[in-house]
């Protein structure tokens, strides 16, 4: 689960700005789900259960380090962090 | 409302967590699971507002005094949110999962630490960011 929740944060980075930067994109989000909003959701609760899957045969034959991904799970959520913050403040005094 | 419950709860576990007995331990896997449902409250409640009610707002702040109140600050939020579920949906699970191993399994607490850490400053800063939109549509209205 943990990979789950490092990917779909990194998968909302990537909706975030793409919808912003590539209006089909964002076009089509709206157009699919009713809104962008709501299309990105939904997105990331499909790629969160897909990785959960697809992950837990191999996490259940490995012994892993909590500390390890929860402390990359925390530097990847404050990097997410920073860049929307500072993309959508770039956007708006030079966008 | 249920932003506010979500920083309580998640607030709550890592307090309880920082140095857990059995009964802490209970009292932090019900917590996990309050902010759990704060948080799905919150995206539904919150959702429905964003996506109904909040356009006219967002016509008003951007023609105001203070446009960045939507253009930075309510399009930071929309998506910065959409991320405290899943972490709390991992809290969650680590927490009921490990139980009372908790005491003894330093790697599963310092994990749970680090997430109800970040879902709790997470709570503040979506609330704080809340304020300011809201500061923002006063000052449009004039």
């Amino acid at each position: 689960m943990g990979a789950a929740a490092l990917i779909t944060t990194i998968a909302i980075l990537v909706m975030t700005v793409g919808s912003e930067l590539y209006d089909p994109l964002k076009a089509w989000l709206a157009a699919t789900f009713g809104h962008h909003w709501i299309g990105k959701g939904v997105l990331s609760i499909v790629i969160f259960v897909v990785v959960i899957a697809l992950s837990y045969p191999r996490l259940t034959k490995a012994e892993r380090s909590m500390t390890t991904w929860s402390n990359r799970l925390f530097a990847v959520v404050v990097l997410v962090t920073v860049i929307i913050i500072g993309f959508f403040t770039y956007e708006f005094f030079f966008g | 409302m249920f932003g506010e419950l979500a920083f309580v709860t998640f607030g709550w576990v890592f307090v309880e967590l920082i140095e857990p007995t059995k009964t802490r331990i209970i009292r932090a896997k019900w917590a996990t699971l309050a902010g759990f449902l704060g948080t799905i409250l919150s995206w539904i409640a919150g959702g429905y507002y964003y996506v109904a009610l909040y356009p006219k707002a967002r016509t008003l702040i951007r023609g105001g005094p203070w446009p960045w109140g939507h253009l930075i600050i309510m399009e930071a939020k929309e998506h910065l949110f959409l991320i405290g579920p899943f972490l709390g949906a991992l809290l969650l699970f680590i927490v009921w999962w490990k139980g009372e191993e908790l005491m003894v399994d330093k790697d599963s607490r310092w994990a749970s630490l680090v997430l109800s850490g970040i879902l709790t400053v997470g709570a503040i800063m979506m609330l704080f960011m809340g304020a300011i939109i809201g500061i923002s549509e006063r000052v449009a209205l004039g």
